[in-house]
């Protein structure tokens, strides 16, 4: 008997027209003991298919189901959620709404507490599991107090103690740093290990390369139907991953870039250990004991103008006691696209408040200039520094509440008391820059996450900041989204001058598209300057819990070749190999 | 992992009344004397309970600013008091005390209008004053006590081990966990908004209204949100398939035994007292 059976199963949501599917004709089986990964584009129906397990759809978010879901022999539409909460436990992607209880230990109790376990089984169960996630030594903490990763884990020993034969993640590790999400991941294949469990996890694309590397079997879900499964090394590679918008992970990219070229590959690899293995066979055929690196392999470093920003020992300590900053300095020159790094809770979004005038520092002798404003005076008021600078929050539900896409704009333009025709051409030229003037008239809260994102940027537009700080504008996206969303912020920084701030969690990101990287840990900056130099620093990065994307760990791992130890894109890695392993 | 939020917020310092004594025994302790200073009015009766009650607070580690907070309500709610304080003059409300000392007066004046007779200040008022003022200490210094040695995850663990029905308990915890949750919502909504030249700042109150929109729809929709996302979360964690096993037994130790038939002895005497006897009244 196989532990989960979906058999030709469709569902809509009741908002959905008929013609509409969230999840269409769907059929598969898997037997305990894998780990699966189910990737697919925002939208694609994976948060849905996830919820189709226990029967949340369409019990609770309720819609018209057909076709039949069995776990572990059970048909899911005979119990109620609750009852298969037994069977199927699901680990959300904010852990804040999943932690019920005050400490770790009573949280983690609370679900196997729920279904009745006698206490002396409890406890033994919730002492094994914090144990394994490593998080005895917090056993009495307030989980409030506990970083993001480790909110996570605790959401996921919440899950284990219940004991569930199918233990589903839906996108747990997307607001997580490095080390967090690869702990995640650990815990989630540690259990997988067992035999007796299935593990489910899914993914849009950012992460593609973190899930390459601990999944077992592959679902690829596009507009509600499954277009292909199978063994990750046999599916990552297809080109129909790519055209979806999810992407495929850096190593698999090099790889099929070397085979288009007319290198013979037998292999492609997705992983890193793969790819190390791969291209030391290709140097070992070719009796290659130390390459050699083209002289076209790095790109030029652009100029910037005047200093915008300007901090020197800037401490801050909050009323609880807790020192987020702590005598932090940089400048920051006109024009440059910046990207600040660090684990969860390192400072990133305090610094940020502080570049915007929402914090001010907390010793005297701090020096904090922004846009020409000198911020430690009590004249300059946040009405002031918004003009020169802004700051888009992460979550673009925070700042939205118009009706329509126009009004929204419109906003600031009329706090701000501008004329009929003034407030008329901003808009308008907020909205040209991201392509928003044929949805002026569509309703806010039904956009897209990218379009809701879009319209957070346009909103402050109107305001002329010269410097724009933005929280994560990538998080939530596919792929494809993420190229457009870093298309449309280099075009307002090449096109219109602007000094753009991006704090993220996508390490890829930075590589890509960022002049300058500043790592922050424990309210330090421990690393400042160009993403190549930073990345190749990986032994002080480890200690800001942050790995250099893929491509870049590729090099590093082959250094005895003399490969060099920042290479940030696939391309340059490419020009290396076809340099050295073509004719 | 941030060291620093953590030593803050964790490294709360554990006392003899935070690890010792269990939360029924220090929940009947604080019900015992929040009643009888409730009904007690003499100042020399009172003391000794808000003596004992800061000693407690003292000894268990209690916040400073918890009574700085209790020192400002005091302050705030001045008017209120002195209204009542000045109408406490007849010496015909005083039992107790020598109604001839009780009227003496210090400063007072006669009312015609509405026939409110005379108000103002005796050594009566006083004395009542000051009872007045020594109550409101001792509740506030004994809940004071309760609240910063009793966590609330040990306050949710005695309810349930005595069979209070869980879904109260899961709302109360609930409760405890979300408020500040929410309020950490609330100023990031409200962060956004300023970002965006946004301020309520208006005497006009249909102004005022239009400029609580930017607050008051994303703060609707996230709680709309977050509500769905705890429901959902909650039937994943079996929530309501069945009663909840309750985590610890109500363990009473031969100290908490030894304080609650105290204080249940004391309460039964109080109020016997207070009826027969008179104590703490004036």
């Amino acid at each position: 008997m196989k532990t989960i059976r979906y058999e030709d199963f469709s569902f809509r949501y009741l908002h959905q027209k008929k013609s509409e599917k969230a999840l269409e004709n769907i059929s598969f089986e898997l037997d305990k003991g894998l780990v699966v990964g189910v990737i697919g584009k925002a939208g694609a129906g994976k948060s849905t298919l996830v919820k189709t397990l226990n029967g949340l759809c369409p019990q609770v978010d309720i819609g018209y189901a057909d076709g039949n879901v069995f776990i572990d022999g059970d048909k899911v539409s005979d119990f109620e959620v609750n009852e298969l909460a037994k069977k199927v436990g699901i680990v959300l992607q904010n852990p804040e709404v999943q932690i019920f209880s005050l400490t770790v230990c009573d949280d983690a109790a609370f679900g196997p507490s729920n279904l009745g376990v006698p206490a002396d089984e409890i406890h033994e169960r919730v002492n094994r599991v914090l144990e394994k996630l490593e998080l005895s030594d917090y056993k009495e903490r307030s989980p409030n107090n506990l970083s993001g990763g480790e909110q996570q884990l605790l959401a996921i020993a919440g899950i284990l103690a219940m004991e569930p034969k199918v233990l589903a993640f839906d996108e747990p590790i997307s607001m997580l740093d490095p080390i967090g999400k690869e702990q995640v991941l650990k815990a989630m294949f540690s259990v997988a290990e067992k035999g007796d469990t299935i593990s489910i996890i899914t993914e849009s694309g950012a992460d593609i390369e973190a899930i390459a590397e601990f999944v077992d079997y592959v679902i690829v879900l596009d507009d509600g139907k499954i277009i292909t499964a199978g063994k990750p090394s046999e599916v990552l590679k297809s080109p129909l991953v790519n055209n979806i918008g999810v992407g495929r992970p850096q190593i698999t990219e090099i790889f099929l870039s070397l085979e288009e070229a007319g290198l013979k590959i037998t292999k492609i690899p997705v992983t890193l250990k793969d790819g190390c293995e791969a291209v030391r066979d290709q140097l070992s055929k070719r009796k290659i004991k130390t390459i050699t690196i083209p002289d076209n392999g790095k790109k030029e470093k652009r100029s910037f103008g005047e200093r915008v920003i300007e901090v020197q020992n800037l401490h801050h300590v909050y009323k609880n006691g807790v020192h987020a900053l702590k005598g932090v300095s940089f400048d920051i020159p006109q024009g440059q696209m910046v990207g600040i790094i660090g684990q969860n809770g390192s400072g990133k979004s305090t610094l940020a408040k502080h570049l915007v005038g929402l914090l001010k520092p907390t010793n005297k002798d701090a020096i904090l200039k922004v846009g020409g404003l000198d911020c430690m005076n009590k004249k300059v008021r946040l009405g002031d520094i918004i003009k020169k600078s802004n700051y888009i929050f992460q979550n673009p539900d925070d700042q939205l509440f118009a009706e329509t896409v126009l009004e929204e704009i419109q906003f600031a333009p009329r706090m701000l008391e501008m004329s009929k025709e003034q407030m008329d051409e901003e808009v308008r030229h907020a909205m040209d820059i991201f392509g928003l003037w044929e949805s002026r008239n569509r309703y806010v809260y039904g956009l897209d996450e990218d379009l809701k994102t879009y319209l957070a940027i346009a909103c402050v537009l109107p305001m002329h900041p010269e410097i724009l700080l933005i929280d994560e504008p990538t998080t939530g996206l596919d792929t494809q989204g993420e190229i457009l969303m870093m298309e449309s912020l280099h075009r307002l920084n090449q096109d219109y001058g602007k000094t753009i701030i991006i704090i993220t969690h996508n390490m890829k990101t930075v590589a890509n598209h960022c002049d300058r990287a500043i790592v922050l840990s424990k309210g330090e900056i421990i690393l400042d300057g160009h993403p190549e130099d930073v990345y190749s620093k990986s032994e002080k990065l480890l200690e800001a819990d942050i790995y250099p994307p893929q491509v870049t760990r590729l090099g590093q791992s082959l250094k005895e070749y003399g490969f060099p130890d920042n290479v940030l894109t696939v391309k340059e890695m490419v020009e290396i190999l076809k340099f050295n392993l073509m004719d | 992992m941030d060291i620093d939020i953590l030593k803050a917020r964790d490294d709360v310092e554990q006392t003899f009344f935070h690890r010792g004594l269990q939360p029924l025994t220090k929940f009947v302790m604080m019900v015992t004397v929040l009643v009888v200073a409730g009904i007690w009015l003499d100042v020399r009766f009172l003391a000794p309970l808000f003596i004992l009650g800061l000693v407690f607070a003292i000894l268990g580690k209690a916040p400073k600013a918890w009574f700085i907070v209790m020192v400002t309500a005091l302050l705030l709610t001045w008017y209120p008091t002195l209204r009542t304080t000045v109408a406490q003059v007849n010496p015909e409300y005083y039992n107790v005390l020598d109604r001839t000392w009780a009227a003496t007066p210090i400063a007072t004046v006669n009312i015609k209008f509405l026939n409110l007779g005379e108000m103002g200040l005796t050594y009566g008022t006083l004395y009542w004053l000051a009872g007045r003022i020594v109550s409101f200490m001792t509740v506030v210094t004994w809940a004071i006590f309760f609240v910063s040695t009793t966590p609330m995850n040990e306050i949710a663990n005695t309810m349930y081990a005595l069979n209070i029905p869980y879904q109260i308990v899961f709302v109360l915890q609930m409760t405890y966990k979300f408020i500040p949750f929410m309020s950490s919502v609330i100023n990031q909504i409200s962060d956004a908004q300023r970002l965006r030249a946004w301020s309520l700042r208006t005497i006009n109150p249909k102004k005022l209204v239009q400029r609580a929109l930017p607050i008051a729809n994303p703060m609707i929709r996230r709680t709309a949100m977050i509500v769905d996302q705890v429901t959902i979360a909650t039937q994943i964690r079996g929530f309501g398939s069945g009663k909840p096993t309750p985590l610890k037994a109500l363990a009473m130790k031969r100290i908490d035994w030894i304080l609650v038939i105290f204080f249940t002895i004391f309460f039964i005497v109080s109020l016997v007292g207070t009826i027969i006897f008179n104590w703490g009244a004036l």
